[in-house]
């Protein structure tokens, strides 16, 4: 197997705020190889956009090594980042919020242009235009004179007009209307071939990822606790988490069923992170053997889960329409 | 192939009225217009050398040949007002564009990086603020000596906090902005990202502050000569002027001191005006 | 089917200097007791709707013509203290956004004795704070009603919110999008309360929403909005498996599930789209069967069923409608 593009290892992410330590990330292992699309679910708090700004060290994290490309960037100051950010590049989650207000289209575009020095700017401002299917008359407006899926089209432009290798997508579709979630889905893919992209894609949304993603990884509480491909992911979900969170989504069909799995308690505060499996508070399953540190289990060829029940046979198909 | 897509149509919110330019503008502009008329006529072709003295002509009333009347050493106030316009304007412009461009660069350095260099900075503007800013001006001058200089100098760093704090404030709430990390995760160094993603969302106060700053520095500094601070007869500026009238109207000679009096009047409304009007174009639309 | 809780009739809504009205001859029924959900993307008025029905229209929006009648009484031209009284004992409303939606200087337990106080509710207000926060299941009530806002989460300042419109005991509840931006198993947890309180209190719900999934399971009814009109409305079975108008299918065909994938190579953005400016159907701009004269002869409800409505004046040679994405010329989709 060739070597992987972006490894984390073991990344951990602590900050204080109002006097109390924010446990975001405990220990998050990952690794992406090139032209994959790896997904990172889970619900707030679990982490996933602080690994996503940590990726792209928007933060430093506590512990942990980054490495892209083999190269450890996990304490890099600013000026060699500068470099890294050539490869490695985000796309956040509402483009209203995400592109400067005062800036034309133009202005976007051609800025990562000229930081990173690419050649012919001009040339490729046309080309990224008409990749994400844009018409050149938009260049001169600000993103407020835009509407949500051209302004998620111009920052997903804004971010690989550079060419990047990699590309970190925090819920590109969560603030576009349902009408062009697919057809913006589409283009990232298509995107995706026709530039030699790698993404990270988080979402919590679990039937856009079913979509787009090779692999998924199901975060809780800062910890990875399965993954594997996300067909399997979907067929054999083996966390007791995993289950609850498929069980939950409700299906766009008036004649499917579907049983819930009831979860206890409310959602938790990563200020307290309980020892051993972190959904144990919250679960319906727990035993004693789940206050100690859980390994994973392996369910399946490429899919482990950090949970007793990956012991069990056979499992249980859920949250599927009767 | 090229798409566009349709554009939201409003939903739930403030509707997008024409803006209505209220009266603001257009007066503010109308008087600063014709302060610099003002001076310009001054500066080319004044009815009289603002300096030559005339015992023959002492405190003649406003009539034909003195627009405004004799001061009491027979000079054409007319003339002495065009040549106080172009003084206390330039005075004016020279504090505000001291204090401005150090205010704010130092006020979104300070919001920006955070750290001892905000604590240091926050003291220090602390300090200053404490006094108010005339007193200080002329402590200041005092301490430094009477000279045009030296009033720009004092006065500029008593205005200068009022643009630290603004900026500071405003780009310690935009640094957070989902658009402050975009532009680091692009690649921009620090000093890229506040000079030209932040600030131009962030200056608009501290223009505003300019306008206002424009008016009270005149203020300031015609307050400092009417006490024989800074800026001393027989040089025309507004201050002085009026200073060197004030005896004369308890005798009845009202003109000396009323319209020198009148121009710096004018002239702080205009820029109070041209405040309001900033700011109410340019509030940022959501 | 029920008689009628409310009617919407020809609602049409414009903001003042605006030529474009806002909502174009909206109309609606709500049947009693029942639940009903009216679903749009952003800038479809469903949202405007759900306010013109409270009476809580943003400044500067006036009605310029149309109806909302509940029981023999127009809502939109109720004087103020009438409107009032109905909102607070008839009408309950829930919106995105909990936490905003509460005094953040006070703790719900105040707050909701205070909303059971007006709604004249026997026992003493604590008490039925109290009551209230069990009813809407709220894990360790004691403790909760001693909180304020900023120490609750999302999903539990939804359930005080619930707590709060109950105790008015209204006869129509107005959700705006009550779960969006909440989690999807706190989500799930919400509309589960909701379900249990339709089938307890027999409260009829209008349920507005951009997700069809929560529509698809909750309501027995749906409109579907776009532009500032009501496209289609319909039982929610026949809506998802025979609709008759072309957006709608657009939507169902490019639905994302999370047990049925699709295909995305075939989700071609639509066609040229800036809105028509003339007085003819909205989504003649994006729609891949429309004709000259779409864009400008007016559209309104047909029936094509006994309780099917659809605004589309090529529905009957449209039909049926296909649901699948096809392979065809960019823009365009087949019909089958």
């Amino acid at each position: 197997m060739t070597a992987p593009l972006l490894e984390v290892v073991d990344l951990t992410c602590e900050f204080r705020e109002r006097g109390r330590t924010v446990h975001a990330l405990n220990g998050v292992n990952l690794t992406v190889g090139a032209g994959e699309t790896v997904g990172l679910v889970g619900e707030s708090g679990c982490g996933k956009s602080t690994l996503a700004r940590s990726i792209v060290r928007l933060l430093m994290p506590t512990s942990g090594r980054l490495l892209f490309d083999g190269q450890d960037y996990t304490r890099w100051g600013e000026r060699r980042l500068r470099r890294l950010r050539k490869d490695v590049q985000i796309v956040f989650q509402d483009p209203m919020t995400a592109l400067n207000p005062s800036w034309t289209v133009r202005q976007l575009i051609l800025e990562p242009l000229a930081l990173h020095r690419v050649g012919e700017p001009e040339r490729r401002l046309s080309q990224v235009l008409d990749e994400v299917e844009l018409s050149a008359s938009i260049l001169g407006r600000r993103p407020g004179q835009l509407s949500g899926g051209q302004r998620q089209r111009v920052a997903i432009a804004r971010a690989i007009a550079a060419r990047p290798r990699f590309v970190v997508l925090d819920e590109p579709t969560a603030s576009v209307d349902m009408s062009i979630r697919a057809s913006l889905l589409r283009l990232l893919r298509k995107l995706q071939r026709e530039e030699g992209l790698t993404y990270l894609f988080i979402s919590h949304d679990l039937a856009t990822v079913r979509h787009i993603c090779d692999r998924l990884l199901v975060m809780y509480l800062g910890k990875v606790v399965e993954e594997g491909r996300t067909e399997s992911i979907f067929d054999r979900p083996t966390h007791v988490y995993t289950r609850v969170l498929l069980s939950a989504i409700p299906i766009p069909d008036p004649a499917a069923r579907r049983q819930r799995l009831p979860i206890l308690g409310e959602p938790p505060s990563p200020t307290m992170i309980p020892t051993g499996c972190p959904f144990r508070p919250r679960c319906q399953m727990t035993t004693e053997e789940c206050e100690r540190p859980q390994p994973f289990y392996e369910v399946g060829p490429g899919h482990r889960a950090a949970c007793r029940l990956a012991r069990m046979e056979p499992l249980s198909k859920v949250g599927t329409p009767a | 192939m090229a798409v566009q897509e349709v554009r939201a149509p409003l939903t739930v919110g403030v509707p997008r009225r024409r803006r209505r330019l209220g009266v603001s503008a257009p007066v503010g502009l109308g008087i600063l217009a014709l302060l610099v008329v003002l001076w310009a006529w001054g500066a080319l072709a004044p009815p009289h050398d603002p300096l030559a003295t005339d015992p023959a002509s002492q405190l003649l009333p406003p009539g034909p040949g003195h627009l405004m009347g004799t001061d009491t050493y027979g000079r054409d106030i007319l003339s002495r007002v065009m040549a106080g316009a172009g003084l206390d304007l330039a005075i004016a412009a020279s504090v505000t564009g001291v204090s401005f461009v150090i205010g704010v660069l130092v006020g979104a350095l300070a919001g920006y990086h955070g750290g001892w260099i905000d604590d240091v900075v926050l003291r220090v503007v602390d300090v200053i603020l404490s006094f108010p800013a005339f007193v200080l001006a002329l402590a200041i001058t005092a301490v430094l000596g009477n000279s045009v200089r030296n009033v720009v100098i004092a006065i500029a760093v008593a205005y200068t906090p009022y643009f630290v704090r603004l900026t500071r404030g405003e780009i310690l709430s935009a640094r957070r902005a989902d658009y402050a990390d975009n532009a680091r995760a692009i690649g921009n160094p620090s000093w890229r990202v506040v000079l030209l993603h932040l600030l131009p969302n962030c200056i608009l106060p501290a223009l505003v502050q300019a306008s206002l700053t424009m008016g009270w520095s005149i203020l300031d500094a015609s307050g400092l000569s009417f006490l024989g601070l800074g800026i001393k007869p027989p040089t025309p500026e507004w201050g002085v002027e009026v200073g060197e009238g004030a005896s004369n109207i308890v005798s009845g000679e009202w003109w000396t001191s009323v319209f020198p009096g009148l121009a710096i009047t004018l002239a702080v409304l205009s820029f109070n005006l041209l405040g309001e009007a900033i700011q109410a174009r340019f509030r940022p639309r959501r | 089917m029920t008689s009628p809780l409310l009617v919407v009739e020809d609602l049409t809504i414009a903001f003042e200097g605006d030529p474009r009205p806002v909502l174009d001859h909206v109309g609606l029924t709500i049947p009693a007791q029942g639940w009903m959900g009216l679903v749009g993307e952003s800038g479809s008025g469903k949202t405007m709707t759900a306010l013109a029905l409270l009476g809580l229209l943003p400044p500067g929006a006036r009605v310029i013509s149309g109806r909302a009648l509940m029981e023999g009484r127009d809502l939109l031209r109720l004087p103020p203290d009438e409107l009032r009284r109905v909102r607070g004992s008839q009408i309950g409303m829930i919106f995105q956004s909990p936490r905003s939606a509460l005094n953040p200087l006070m703790t719900v337990g105040a707050q909701i004795a205070r909303a059971a106080r007006r709604g004249g509710y026997e026992r003493k207000p604590e008490q039925a704070a109290l009551d209230l926060l069990r009813k809407v299941r709220m894990p360790d009530p004691e403790a909760r009603a001693h909180a304020y806002p900023h120490q609750l989460s999302g999903g539990m300042c939804q359930r005080v919110l619930i707590a709060m419109m109950l105790a008015a005991r209204p006869r129509l509840l107005i959700a705006d999008e009550p779960t969006t931006g909440l989690d999807v198993t706190v989500q799930a947890e919400i509309l589960e309360l909701m379900q249990s309180l339709h089938r307890e209190t027999g409260m009829t719900i209008l349920l507005v929403s951009h997700d069809l999934g929560v529509i698809a399971e909750n309501c027995q009814r749906v409109a579907v909005m776009y532009g500032g009109g009501v496209v289609e409305d319909a039982p929610t079975g026949e809506l998802f498996r025979h609709p008759r108008h072309p957006y709608t299918a657009h939507l169902m065909a490019t639905l994302m599930r999370a047990d049925r994938p699709i295909d995305l190579a075939l989700a071609v953005p639509g066609a040229r789209a800036e809105e028509p400016p003339g007085a003819g159907c909205r989504y003649a701009g994006r729609c891949p069967h429309a004709e000259a004269a779409c864009a400008s002869v007016p559209v309104r409800l047909e029936p094509v069923g006994p309780d099917h409505g659809v605004a589309c004046r090529r529905h009957a040679e449209l039909a049926p409608l296909s649901l699948e994405l096809k392979a065809g010329a960019p823009g365009r989709e087949k019909v089958s």
